[in-house]
């Protein structure tokens, strides 16, 4: 059982196939985007608030 | 009556909880009153914040990578591998660790280009600039220490070359690649020296220059370049240039995390210090400015070697780029100086010639 456990281990371990690492880069893209739109309308309405 | 939603009326009982507290208002009152210049070159302001933002990605990496790396000859390569191999996620850790480094060198040395440029090390910054060449210097001494961490062949051999360099300067040299090595040679004392300067002595002295750094910052402000009118309003740092600020994060963030998932980084078979070194191996692209002036200088001149020679050029390059404010009579009095601009430009063309040649040769 150990065995075959840490077979398992092994052979899923370590850098990920690139299909794997392109869909964790569209996911984390995706996210990081939505953040830069809530920020940017944060700054919008602070600008806004001085005048800028 | 207005009835206000409870997260409202939960937002705003804890600011005051934390106000009560911290007392924060003097410090985001000064944060306020420091103001951004708006004008065709403002963009190049974002650059000193994106350094301190690799430079944040490089501590938080750092200390993930720290829990499991075992700095001795026998086990660091190994470690290196069960990181990459085994640990959750430790590939990502690492190739962010290794990426995120490389565009902190970049954007230190695009910051120090634009810094230039702009003049911005006239009076009262003077300081400023020189609290920055050292930051330059110690993220150069990053990029060297951390090479040799992970014990691999080119590693190994690119640090015994690397360490041998400054043996030619003239009185200080030999006790210089003594005091890098631990010894004649790179071997277990090499890594545990590299290691302590690594991630111990560098980032407690650039922590305390970073400080120095920033707090002049906030003292003088932004400078505004020779001739420059800017026409629309300056921009408070606290709240709305830091959201600008915000924004430039997290698009570099995304440019990393692209770098690491698209190339990660791989590690090389372990170090065998008996082999012979291999064929072709260059330094980093950061001192490959170095290694090729080392190439293209003839091996000696009226008698003196050439990397005698090298060494001091690069002495007299760091003294003019530390005394560069003092040099640069004409920027003291707010007028503009040609002459420092095309320096800067020549600079730049020696650099990226000299790098293109290292990498077609
Ligand atoms: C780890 C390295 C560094 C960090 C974290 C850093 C950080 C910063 C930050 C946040 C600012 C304010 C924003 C800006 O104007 O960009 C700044 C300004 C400045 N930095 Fe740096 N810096 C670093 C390295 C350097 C270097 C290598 C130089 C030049 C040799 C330099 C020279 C300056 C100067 C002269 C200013 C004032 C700019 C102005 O007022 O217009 N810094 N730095």
């Amino acid at each position: 059982m150990r065995d075959t456990l840490s077979q398992h281990a092994n052979t899923f371990a370590g850098i990920p196939d690139i299909g794997t690492r392109i869909t964790l880069f569209v996911v984390i893209t995706f996210m990081l985007i939505v953040t830069i739109l809530l920020v940017y309308f944060k700054m919008r309405e602070s600008d806004d608030k001085k005048g800028i | 009556m207005i009835i206000r939603p409870s997260w409202l009326h939960f937002r705003e009982s804890s600011r005051v909880w934390i106000e009560d507290r911290l007392r924060l208002k003097p410090l985001i009152d000064l944060l306020a009153k420091k103001l951004v210049p708006r004008h065709k070159y403002s963009f190049w302001y974002l650059f000193g914040g994106l350094a301190l933002f690799f430079f944040i990605v490089q501590i938080v990496t750092g200390i993930l990578l720290l829990l499991y790396y075992s700095p001795t000859p026998n086990t660091a390569n190994e470690s290196v591998r069960v990181i990459v191999n085994q640990v959750s996620f430790g590939w990502l850790v690492r190739s962010l660790h290794s990426w995120s480094a490389n565009l902190m060198i970049a954007t230190v040395i695009l910051h120090l280009f634009s810094t230039y440029f702009m003049k911005a090390y006239r009076k009262p910054r003077e300081l400023m600039w020189v609290s920055g060449v050292f930051l330059l210097f110690l993220v150069l001494g990053f990029g060297f220490t951390g090479y040799l961490l992970p014990w691999d062949t080119t590693a190994y051999f690119a640090t015994q070359i690397g360490t041998e360099i400054p043996r030619s300067i003239p009185v200080l040299g030999e006790f210089i690649v003594r005091l890098l090595r631990g010894g004649e040679f790179i071997d277990e004392e090499s890594l545990k020296r590299l290691f302590a300067l690594h991630v111990v002595i560098l980032p407690l002295i650039t922590l305390a220059v970073v400080l120095f750094h920033l707090i002049l910052n906030q003292v003088h402000g932004t400078s505004i370049p020779i001739g420059i009118r800017s026409l629309r309003e300056p921009i408070p740092f606290f709240p709305n240039y830091l959201f600008r600020d915000a924004i430039a994060w997290i698009a570099a963030l995304i440019l990393l995390f692209g770098l690491c998932l698209i190339f990660p980084v791989q590690i090389g078979p372990k170090a065998d210090p008996f082999a012979s070194a291999p064929v072709g191996i260059k330094p980093e692209w950061y001192f490959l400015t170095l290694y090729q002036t080392l190439r293209i200088v003839p091996a000696a001149i009226l008698g003196v070697n050439s990397e005698t020679i090298v060494n001091v050029c690069v002495g007299i390059a760091g003294a003019f780029l530390l005394m560069t404010p003092m040099i640069d009579r004409k920027a003291r009095m707010e007028q503009y100086s040609s002459g420092f601009t095309w320096i800067g430009v020549v600079a730049i063309f020696y650099v990226i010639i000299a790098i293109s040649l290292a990498y077609l040769t």
